[in-house]
C-alpha cells in the first residue's frame, strides 16, 4: 500500500515538472514573438484612427492622406482664469517590451483592446482613446490629477488644414467660407446645401452640437458630434474645432469625450 | 441556394475524385478476385485510410484524363461541346463509382467509422477554432488567389480548355500547373452557375474542409511515424494552429500548392508505413500518386513526385537486391543535406530570380525571421529537443522521415526561385520535428491527464501565435470594421454584371486589383486581372492621366486582351483602387507583388473625374456605388 503511494507521489511529481518544463519552453517561445509594426488602429467610414506621439490622429488608411489630430499640444484645461495645456516635455508613444506589444495586437484583433495613448507630466497624467460607439469613434481624454483641482474647463480640439470645408452639420450653414464651385461640389455629391448667412467671424459657435468636415483629398467627411453639457466652437483663424466642457468642480480625475463619425459619399445624410 | 446544398457542392471536390478512384480500384480487384491480407483490426484500418490519398490521385487523374481527351480528340471526333461531354460524362461516371463504392463497400466500415469518429470529431473542432480565428472580423475570404482560380473553373464550365492555363485565361502569366484542380472545382459548381456571393460562400467551406484535411493528414503522418496517438494529436495541433504565412500559405489558403502538399503527405505517409513492415507499394500506386502531384502543381508536385516515386523505387530495390541495402545511402543522403545546407546560401541562383519570382526570393536571415512569425521561438526551442529525440530513436520511419525533412531543408535555404513555396510541404517535416522535441517530454508523463493537460497548454501557446500571426497578416486590410479584399460594393457589382452579361461576352477593364476581384466574381473578362502586363499598365496610366476620358475610352474601346477574344461589350471599371493605383510610385503600379488590397471609397475628385468622363456620347453608367462607379464604353 505504502510502496503504491509512494510511486503515487512520485509519477505525480515527475509529471509535474515535465508539465513546468513544458510551460517554460512554451513562455520562452512566446516571450521571442515578434510584434506586428502596425499600430493599432479603428475606423468608422473611410476613416481610422491611431495613435502618434502627441495623441491620436484620423486619417484615410493606406494613402498619404490629411489628418486630423487629437493632440495633447493643442488641448487644455482651464484653471484659475488661466489657460493650461499640460504639454509633455517629449511626446513619445511609451516603449513597450514586444511581448507588451504582441499582446495589444492580440486584444486588438479581438476587439478588447483600444488605440491609445497616455502621457505623466509631473503629477497630471492625461491619456486618450479611442473606442467603438455605433457607427462611429468615441474619442475620450482622460486628466487625473495627483489632488484635486479646481478645473474650470476642459476643451478638446481637432486641428483641420487649409482646405477642409467645414459646416454646421444640422442646418447646413458653412463655416468656412465656402466658394461657389465647392459649394456645387457638396450639393451635388454629398448632397448637402450649404448656406452662408451673414459675416464669417474668426470663432463661431455651433449651436447644433454637430460639424461635418470634407476634405477633397479624403472620400467622404467626418462628422463631429457634441455632447448637450458641451459646446462646439469652430475657430477659423487657428484651422481648429474647439469642443469645451464646463467643469466648474474640484476633481481628481476628469474625463471628456467627443463622437467622431466617418461616412461615405452618398450614403444617408 | 441554401448552405446545405453549397456544403455538400465544396465537399464533392474530395467525394467525387474519391468515389471514382476508389471504385475504379476496388471494381478491379473484384473482378481479379484480389483478397487483402488478413491483418489485425487496428492495421487493417491503418492501411484501409492510408489508400486514401491514392484513390483521391486515380480519381484526379481520372477527372482531368477525361477533360484532356475531350479538348483533344473526343469532342472533336463526336462533334458535341466539351462541356455537354465532360459534365455528363463525369456525372454518369460518378454514378457508376457510387454503385460500386456501395456494392464493395469495406469491411469492418461499422467498427472503422467508430474508431475514427473521435479523430474526426477532434480535428474538426481545432480546425473550427483555427478557421474562426481566422475568419474574426473577415466576412469574405482572405485568399487572393482564388479569384484566378475561380476564373479558370467558369472558363472549364463555358467549354473552354487547353492543358496550358495560359491560354485559357490571361490571368495566367505562365504555366504553374494544368488545370486539374481547376476541373474538379468546375464540377462541384456544375450544372447551376453560382451567384458570386454563393461562390464565394463555396471558397470559404472548401477553404474549411482544407484546414480539416491538414488537421487529418498531419494525424495519420504523426500516427504512422510513430504509432502514438499523442504524437498524432500534437501533430494536429500544429497542423492546424499554426499559419504558415508568407508564400506558402498552407493552413488557410484553398489552392493547388496546398491542396499538393495534403496529398503528398497522404502518399507519403502510405509510403512510410509499407517501409516500416519492409513492405513495397503496388506499382499503380506510385504511377498514379506520381502523376497526380506532378500535374497539380508543377513545383512543389514534381519535387513531392520525385521523392514519392524515388522512395518507392528505393523500396523495391531494397527489397529484390540485397546488397543495395548495404550501401550506406543514409549516411550519403545525411551527407549530401549538410553540405547542401552549407552551400544553399552560397549558391547564386539570382538569375533565375526575375520579375515575380525577384519579390519571393528572401535571405536566409529573412526566412527566419518568416518562420519566427509563424512559430515564435518554438521552432528553434522545440526543433533542438526534436533532434535530441531523434538521434536517440531507432525507428527506421522516423530515419527516412530525418532524410526527406533534411533533404527538403536544404532546398528551402537555397534562392531556388519560389523556393518558400515547397514549406507546404516542409512544415509537416518541421512540425514532426518540433512534435518530436515535445513527445521526449509528454512521453516520459506517466498519467494521461497531465499528458493531455500538457497539449492543452501546447494548444493554448500556439493559439497566442496564432492570433498575433493573424494580426500582423491582416491589420493592413482594415476596411469598415472589416479586415477584408473587397467591399459589399464589389459584390453588389459583381451580382449585377453576372445577372445582366450572365450569356455575353464582356471585357471589364479597370486597375489590377479591380479588374482582378470583378474578374473572379463576375464572370467578366478582364485585361490579365491583377497579373496585368506591364505595356497594358503602362496604357492604363497614361490614358488616365488625360482628364477629358477621350483617350481612356479609346484605350478600352480598342484593347485586346492577352487571348484576342471578340466581345458584346467593354465595360470600364472605376474604383477608389484605380486611382490609389495610378498615385502609387511607378515600382509599384507596374509590380506582379503590390495590389491595392483592401477596397478604397472614391473621393470628390475622383466622382468629378468620372462624372466629368462620362458625358461622352456612347457611354453609359452601369453601376455607381461610393466606391466603384462601372461604365458601359460602346
Amino acid at each position: 500500500m505504502k510502496k503504491g503511494l509512494l510511486k503515487h507521489i512520485f509519477n505525480t511529481a515527475n509529471d509535474v515538472v515535465l508539465l513546468g518544463m513544458i510551460v517554460v519552453v512554451m513562455g520562452v517561445s512566446i516571450w521571442g514573438l515578434k510584434p506586428s509594426f502596425r499600430n493599432l488602429v479603428l475606423d468608422s467610414g473611410s476613416y481610422q484612427i491611431e495613435p502618434f506621439p502627441f495623441g491620436l490622429s484620423i486619417h484615410q488608411f493606406g494613402r498619404v492622406s490629411p489628418f486630423y489630430t487629437f493632440s495633447i499640444k493643442d488641448d487644455y484645461v482651464v484653471v484659475d482664469g488661466e489657460k493650461n495645456n499640460l504639454i509633455p516635455e517629449n511626446g513619445v508613444i511609451e516603449d513597450l517590451s514586444d511581448f507588451e506589444k504582441v499582446k495589444l495586437g492580440i486584444g486588438s484583433y479581438l476587439g478588447v483592446v483600444r488605440p491609445s495613448i497616455s502621457y505623466e507630466l509631473g503629477e497630471v497624467r492625461v491619456s486618450y482613446e479611442g473606442r467603438e460607439e455605433g457607427d462611429g469613434l468615441l474619442v475620450s481624454k482622460k486628466i487625473v490629477f495627483e489632488n484635486r483641482v479646481m478645473v474650470e474647463k476642459n476643451v478638446m480640439i481637432i486641428s483641420f488644414g487649409d482646405n477642409e470645408i467645414v459646416f454646421d452639420g444640422v442646418s447646413g450653414q458653412d463655416l468656412t467660407g465656402i466658394n461657389d464651385v465647392w459649394r456645387y461640389k457638396v450639393n451635388r455629391y454629398y448632397r448637402y446645401l450649404l448656406k452662408s448667412d451673414g459675416v464669417l467671424s474668426s470663432r463661431m459657435l455651433v449651436k447644433s452640437g454637430v460639424v461635418k468636415i470634407i476634405n477633397p483629398l479624403i472620400p467622404g467627411y467626418l462628422e463631429i458630434v457634441v455632447d448637450e453639457n458641451q459646446r462646439l466652437y469652430v475657430n477659423r483663424k487657428n484651422k481648429q474645432i474647439e469642443v469645451v466642457e464646463e467643469v466648474e468642480k474640484k476633481e481628481k480625475e476628469l474625463t471628456m469625450s467627443v463622437l467622431v463619425r466617418g461616412s461615405r459619399i452618398g450614403e444617408d445624410k | 441556394m441554401n448552405l446545405g446544398i453549397l456544403v455538400i457542392r465544396s465537399l464533392l471536390f474530395y467525394l467525387l475524385p474519391l468515389l471514382l478512384g476508389r471504385g475504379v480500384v476496388v471494381g478491379i480487384n473484384k473482378v481479379n478476385k484480389v483478397t487483402e491480407k488478413k491483418d489485425k483490426l487496428s492495421s487493417l484500418i491503418l492501411s484501409k485510410i492510408l489508400r486514401i490519398p491514392a484513390y483521391y490521385s486515380l480519381g484526379l487523374l481520372i477527372v482531368f484524363g477525361w477533360a484532356m481527351g475531350i479538348r483533344y480528340g473526343l469532342s472533336e471526333l463526336l462533334g458535341v461541346g466539351f462541356e455537354k461531354l465532360f459534365f455528363n460524362g463525369i456525372w454518369v461516371m460518378s454514378g457508376l463509382g457510387l454503385v460500386v463504392n456501395l456494392r464493395l463497400l469495406p469491411d469492418h466500415l461499422g467498427k472503422i467509422l467508430k474508431r475514427l469518429m473521435s479523430i474526426f470529431a477532434g480535428v474538426f473542432t481545432f480546425s473550427v477554432i483555427s478557421y474562426g480565428l481566422w475568419l474574426w472580423k473577415s466576412p469574405y475570404p482572405l485568399n487572393w488567389d482564388w479569384y484566378q482560380h475561380q476564373t479558370l473553373a467558369r472558363t472549364i464550365q463555358d467549354g473552354k480548355v487547353s492543358y496550358f492555363t495560359s491560354e485559357m485565361s490571361d490571368t495566367f502569366g505562365f504555366d504553374s500547373y494544368p488545370p486539374m484542380f481547376h476541373s474538379v472545382i468546375s464540377i462541384a459548381q456544375y450544372p447551376m452557375d453560382l451567384l458570386p456571393d454563393k461562390v464565394m460562400d463555396f471558397w470559404q467551406l472548401a477553404s474549411f474542409w482544407h484546414v480539416m484535411s491538414i488537421g487529418l493528414v498531419s494525424y495519420l503522418f504523426g500516427y504512422v511515424v510513430t504509432k502514438d496517438k499523442y504524437v498524432g494529436w500534437l501533430m494536429v495541433l500544429f497542423g492546424v494552429m499554426v499559419f504558415d504565412s508568407t508564400v506558402s500559405l498552407t493552413t488557410f489558403f484553398f489552392l493547388p500548392q496546398t491542396l499538393v502538399a495534403v496529398l503528398f503527405m497522404g502518399l507519403f505517409s502510405r509510403l512510410l508505413d509499407e517501409y516500416g513492415k519492409d513492405g513495397v507499394l503496388p506499382w499503380w500506386e506510385v504511377v498514379v500518386g506520381g502523376l497526380a502531384l506532378g500535374l497539380m502543381h508543377y513545383m512543389v508536385g514534381i519535387i513531392g513526385g520525385i521523392i514519392y516515386v524515388s522512395l518507392a523505387g528505393y523500396m523495391r530495390l531494397l527489397k529484390k537486391w540485397r546488397g543495395f541495402s548495404r550501401f550506406p545511402w543514409g549516411y550519403l543522403i545525411v551527407i549530401l543535406s549538410i553540405l547542401g545546407m552549407l552551400w544553399a546560401g552560397k549558391i547564386d541562383l539570382g538569375y533565375l530570380n526575375n520579375g515575380e519570382a525577384e519579390q519571393f526570393n528572401f535571405s536566409i536571415e529573412k526566412k527566419a525571421e518568416v518562420l519566427e512569425r509563424s512559430y515564435g521561438l518554438l521552432v528553434y526551442v522545440l526543433s533542438s529537443l526534436g533532434l535530441l529525440t531523434i538521434m536517440k530513436g531507432k525507428n527506421k520511419r522516423i530515419g527516412l522521415v530525418s532524410l526527406v525533412g533534411f533533404g527538403l531543408l536544404a532546398l528551402l535555404l537555397s534562392s531556388t526561385p519560389y523556393v518558400l513555396k515547397i514549406y507546404t510541404i516542409i512544415r509537416f517535416f518541421a512540425h514532426i520535428l518540433m512534435v518530436f522535441g515535445l513527445w521526449g517530454i509528454v512521453k516520459k508523463q506517466k498519467y494521461a491527464t497531465t499528458k493531455y493537460l500538457t497539449m492543452f497548454l501546447v494548444g493554448v501557446g500556439l493559439v497566442w501565435v496564432l492570433i498575433s500571426n493573424i494580426y500582423n497578416w491582416k491589420s493592413g486590410l482594415l476596411y469598415r470594421g472589416e479586415y477584408t479584399h473587397i467591399s459589399d460594393d464589389d459584390i453588389e457589382a459583381s451580382n449585377q454584371l453576372f445577372n445582366r452579361y450572365e450569356n455575353e461576352k464582356v471585357l471589364l477593364i479597370s486597375d489590377p486589383g479591380t479588374q482582378f476581384i470583378l474578374e473572379g466574381l463576375s464572370g467578366a473578362d478582364s485585361l490579365g486581372g491583377a497579373y496585368m502586363e506591364k505595356d497594358l499598365r503602362n496604357d492604363l496610366y497614361s490614358a488616365l492621366a488625360d482628364n477629358s476620358g477621350k483617350k481612356l475610352f479609346k484605350f478600352v474601346r480598342e484593347v485586346e486582351d492577352g487571348l484576342g477574344g471578340e466581345y458584346d461589350h467593354r465595360l470600364l471599371a472605376l474604383s477608389g483602387r484605380t486611382f490609389m493605383w495610378e498615385s502609387s510610385d511607378e515600382q509599384s503600379r507596374y509590380s506582379y507583388g503590390f495590389n491595392v488590397w483592401s477596397p478604397v471609397d472614391l473621393r470628390v475628385n475622383d466622382f468629378e473625374r468620372i462624372v466629368f468622363m462620362a458625358r461622352q456620347s456612347n457611354i453609359n453608367v452601369f453601376y455607381q456605388s461610393p466606391s466603384l462607379v462601372i461604365l458601359e464604353v460602346k
